[in-house]
């Protein structure tokens, strides 16, 4: 392997230069501990790219907790403020567009960026960053290999790209260039690999968003298995051909619930056959994943499957359904909250702090919460299928109890699932808050699911307990007490 | 001098004694010691550990060195981790020139005692047995007497009781019972030997703190006595538990005991879970508050007065025998009833503590291993492996009682990796996956796997797994075929284990060497 040359050229006024911009967003992330505060407000600069016509894309990952979002040009100190135009969390992909009538009229001094073509192996293509100098610098970068990438938000990958880099300051939306046109948007890195966003997926979404009825690229929703084995092959009566993979699971949400099963052997998407290790055929690659296919379609998108099963060929058609995954119990992303400030809703009661149980939650147990993280909820998260139907049920928990005199004996209390309230079971947080407000008994007993235990409070303690609360935990008027 | 001042010295000694006790009885504890010595062996074992993820892959022989002591009936008392998976015991007492052979009568690993004999039944004749006394008070000063890691000699090391409480015992891993903390050192080599005071044995010294210096832990006299009580049938039934969940210290807050009308001069302990396996099943409920067992008061803390001092409710269960009646004093709907159960704990499913004195059950077909879920397979991943295995497994290891697919299953059956061979070369199955059937027939145990896949007559064996994962497919007469290759060629000897014994035979848990020959 070739080590790259690494350079460094600043530029004033190029080609290059002119395309570039400097995102700045201020964020502030709600304090899972503590919900009733927001934890400090924070700073992140990144790049984007304009694309002509007041717009600038880049990737959303960089957009967590977003408040505001201000751009620079290069070689400028000034800084102009720009909105989301449309963000897609599981493409990764964010288009901001100006408002502000000095922000429109620096961006018409930019020029767009072309898109080309997707890179060649072993193709060194130039990423560009705007450093902290404001001035756009090249580094090379070196086409490694196509791969299925999740994006941070992304349950169900789609196809990107691989490159090799000595330098380790990219993976905040720099546009990649190969042969001078746009390649892809980097995203992070991966295993020392600077990973990117493929450009028919930045094409798809271009095109796509300002179509009201966008939901995003689509997927099957089909869990599939390699089917190299011969004995499998000839399990499923499929040996006397090498192609096709195996069906392992249909989630209850794709269209091809009741038209599919486990065992089913699909062969082709829309006429292009698929390996028995995924792949299909690719012009500038040999081969890669068929996600590659589906990753630039839309949901909605028809599709016709050719399906082997019970020794027979059979032809079952459907459509690609939405990746967005706010679905399941637990929602999975922090952009499943109130996006106008990240608020985490919350309840106060006697001093019991309850949230929804969510997996942006859990981080506050580090980012290994699987391991260190209280294990009912760990297993209640790995459970619960994400690609399942939308559903409105959520799991309550009470994080912790904020100890006054009333709730002596509860000290010891850990976080649990809450099982019902008075016998009767929350569906989320709201219908908690429904079922509380409408207390008509003198006293509220929670149980707590999985040998929790169980907190009775008196009613009419409640108002005596948020005094003490505000006063000895400081807590302020905005967190949702209920008296 | 003459009588007579001779009898006032005495005099005036004896009224010094009793103003200066400790002055005086030290002369008596040397006295006694010198005696009680000869008591106390030195036992020396030579262990052969299971390799629990390849079983037929043998481990090396450790060797290590602990303490025991006379207690009449040629019966030698240690620690069960002094000589668990021993296979060759030798005991020396300080003095003695020659080495006895000693052999395993009855272990205890749920609380780590082990009965000895040795085969010259002339050796004791001259050996005065231990006697047992009270648990010692809070602060009294106890010796330890022992072979401790350095030294050949016997060696006594004096300290003062800390603690009693009820805790996990580390041989066992899971088990919990009375321990006495004492502030001497233990270290390793002091296992298994009496801790002393006024005579008599007051505990067996067992396990050392590690991150405190001067910090050891006795088991207290009941515990011993319990299992000596236990084994005079000739089998030793174990430990009873409760099964029974409390929530310490709820019945401490005001408005729980206003909403349940709990009158203010009852303590007890809230209810809150009773486990699936455990006897009370039936007669007490989730929400019932504990007031007394057994005549024993329970405070709110969870806890009830026992030595002079507050220890876990559960201790009471965990002194009984196994059957025996327990009476229960419960609250419930504002009323106090009695209640009366049996303790017998006879579970068939998943053990989380240690695997003594067993060869690890496991079945090999076609190249794929199976093992059996354990603390010890667990223990493969390091040091740190309850967090570093993974979770899927640490769950079930610690949680199956909440999981109702495996609640009762005999083993849970892990995929423990494959032989290489064409016929096992696709699998797409991850590695520690837990099997859930076999020709779409569900499993719990690893006899019924085996039997399932030798049993098979369908072209194709299909076995399927949990959480979705997908199946491996053999070709019935391809896998049978290769199963004798891999066998014969990876030299697996035994090619499966589903005894609860070890391969050679030798004694384990809660059996006699009598009932093993027979």
């Amino acid at each position: 392997m070739k080590f790259l040359i690494f350079t460094t050229l600043f530029l004033s006024s190029t080609l290059f230069g002119n395309s570039i911009v400097k995102i700045i967003s201020t964020a502030q992330s709600p304090d899972y501990k503590s919900p009733w505060n927001m934890k400090s407000v924070s700073t992140q600069a990144f790049n984007g790219v304009f694309l002509g016509n007041n717009k600038i894309l880049s990737t959303a990952d960089q957009l967590t907790y977003y408040k505001r979002i201000d751009i620079q040009l290069p070689q400028s100190s000034v800084k102009l403020p720009i909105e989301v135009e449309k963000i897609d969390y599981e493409l990764n992909l964010v288009i901001l567009t100006a408002s502000d009538e000095r922000t429109k009229k620096a961006l018409s001094t930019l020029k767009a960026i072309e898109f080309g073509q997707e890179p060649k192996f072993g193709e060194t293509c130039q990423a560009l960053d705007i450093g902290s100098q404001q001035q756009v610098q090249i580094k090379t970068v070196r086409f490694s290999r196509p791969t299925i990438i999740a994006s941070s938000y992304s349950t169900y990958g789609s196809i990107g790209l691989r490159f090799e880099t000595t330098s380790n300051q990219l993976g905040g939306g720099e546009p990649i260039l190969c042969q001078n046109k746009l390649s892809g948007i980097t995203q992070g890195f991966y295993k020392n690999e600077l990973s990117a966003i493929n450009l028919p997926i930045i094409k798809f979404f271009v095109k796509e968003y300002s179509n009201k009825d966008y939901v995003g690229s689509g997927h099957l929703g089909i869990i599939l298995y390699n089917l190299v084995s011969p004995q499998k092959r000839l399990y499923y009566k499929a040996q006397s051909f090498s192609h096709g993979v195996v069906v392992g699971k249909v989630h209850a949400h794709s269209d091809f619930y009741n038209k599919l099963k486990r065992g089913d052997i699909i062969l082709s998407v829309n006429g292009v056959k698929i390996s028995n290790t995924a792949k299909m055929k690719h012009p500038n690659w040999s081969q890669v994943h068929f996600n590659y296919l589906l990753s630039q379609k839309p949901a909605g998108f028809q599709v016709q499957l050719k399906v082997w099963r019970d020794g027979k060929e059979i032809s079952v058609d459907g459509k690609l359904v939405q990746k967005n995954s706010n679905r399941g119990k637990v929602l999975r992303y922090f952009h499943d909250y109130d996006p106008t400030s990240w608020k985490l809703d919350h309840i106060i009661y006697g001093g019991v702090v309850f949230v929804e149980l969510s997996v942006p939650y859990m981080y506050q147990y580090g980012d290994q919460w699987s391991k260190f993280g209280p294990s009912e909820f760990v297993r209640v998260i790995k459970k619960d299928d994400p690609l399942t139907a939308p559903t409105e049920g959520r799991y309550v928990v009470a994080q912790k109890v904020l100890p006054t005199d009333y709730t002596q004996g509860y000290e010891q209390f850990s976080p649990a699932i809450l099982e019902n309230v008075n016998g009767q079971k929350p569906k989320n947080l709201n219908h908690l808050r429904e079922l509380l407000s409408n207390i008509k008994k003198d006293f509220t007993e929670f149980q707590f699911s999985f040998a929790g235990g169980k907190i009775i409070l008196k009613k009419s303690d409640l108002k005596n307990i948020n005094k003490v609360l505000s006063k000895k935990y400081q807590i302020g008027p905005s967190a949702n007490f209920i008296e | 001098m003459n009588i007579k001042s001779k009898s006032i010295l005495h005099i005036i000694l004896l009224i010094l004694c009793s103003f200066l006790p400790n002055a005086c009885t030290h002369k008596k504890k040397n006295r006694f010691l010198s005696k009680f010595r000869r008591s106390v062996f030195k036992i020396e074992t030579t262990h052969k550990n299971p390799n629990f993820v390849y079983p037929w892959n043998h481990k090396q022989n450790i060797q290590s060195s602990g303490t025991g002591f006379y207690i009449g009936n040629n019966h030698i008392m240690t620690n069960a981790h002094v000589v668990a998976n021993g296979r060759h015991i030798t005991v020396i007492r300080d003095g003695d020139s020659q080495k006895k052979i000693a052999k395993v009568i009855f272990i205890a690993h749920d609380n780590d005692l082990a009965l000895l004999e040795v085969e010259d039944p002339k050796y004791f004749y001259s050996i005065a047995p231990a006697k047992f006394g009270n648990v010692p008070k809070l602060l009294s000063p106890v010796t330890t007497v022992g072979y401790p890691v350095g030294g050949e000699q016997v060696s006594t090391t004096e300290g003062v009781v800390s603690r009693l409480r009820y805790a996990k015992y580390t041989h066992s891993g899971f088990h919990q019972h009375l321990m006495i903390q004492v502030d001497s050192a233990i270290n390793p080599g002091n296992s298994g030997g009496p801790v002393v005071q006024n005579g008599k044995v007051v505990g067996v010294a067992f396990q050392a703190f590690t991150q405190a210096q001067n910090t050891g832990y006795i088991i207290p006299t009941p515990v011993v006595e319990r299992f000596l009580k236990d084994i005079k049938d000739g089998k030793y039934d174990g430990h009873p538990y409760s099964g029974i969940h409390i929530q310490e210290w709820a019945t401490s807050n005001p408005s729980l005991r206003e909403s349940l009308k709990l009158p203010k001069d009852k303590q007890g302990a809230l209810v809150s879970y009773i486990e699936l396996a455990s006897s009370a099943k039936s007669k007490i409920e989730v929400g019932d508050i504990i007031l007394e067992v057994d005549g024993h008061a329970i405070g709110d803390d969870g806890k009830i007065e026992l030595y002079g001092e507050r220890v876990s409710l559960q201790t009471i269960f965990d002194m009984k025998m196994q059957g025996e009646t327990i009476t229960y004093k419960i609250f419930r709907n504002e009323k106090t009833i009695e209640v009366k159960t049996d303790l017998s704990t006879d579970v068939t499913s998943y053990d989380p503590a240690h695997y003594y004195g067993r060869y690890p059950r496991f079945y090999v077909y076609a190249g794929l291993l199976f093992n059996m879920l354990s603390r010890e397979y667990l223990q493969t991943w390091g040091n740190k492996w309850y967090t570093d295995a993974p979770f899927s497994l640490l769950y079930i290891h610690y949680y199956n009682e909440f999981i109702p697919e495996v609640a009762n299953n005999k083993d849970i059956i892990v995929l423990g990796g494959t032989m290489p061979h064409p016929i096992n070369n696709n699998i797409t199955t991850p590695r520690h996956s837990v099997v859930k059937s076999v020709n779409d027939t569900e499993i719990s145990s690893l006899d019924e796997l085996k039997h399932q896949i030798e049993n098979a007559t369908d072209d194709f064996i299909k076995i399927g797994f949990y959480n979705d994962l997908p199946d491996i497919i053999l070709h019935r007469q391809a896998s049978l075929q290769a199963h004798t290759e891999i066998i014969n060629g990876y030299r697996i000897d035994p090619p499966y284990w589903l005894e609860n014994k070890d391969v050679d035979g030798a004694v384990f848990v809660n059996q006699t060497a009598n009932e093993e020959q027979k």
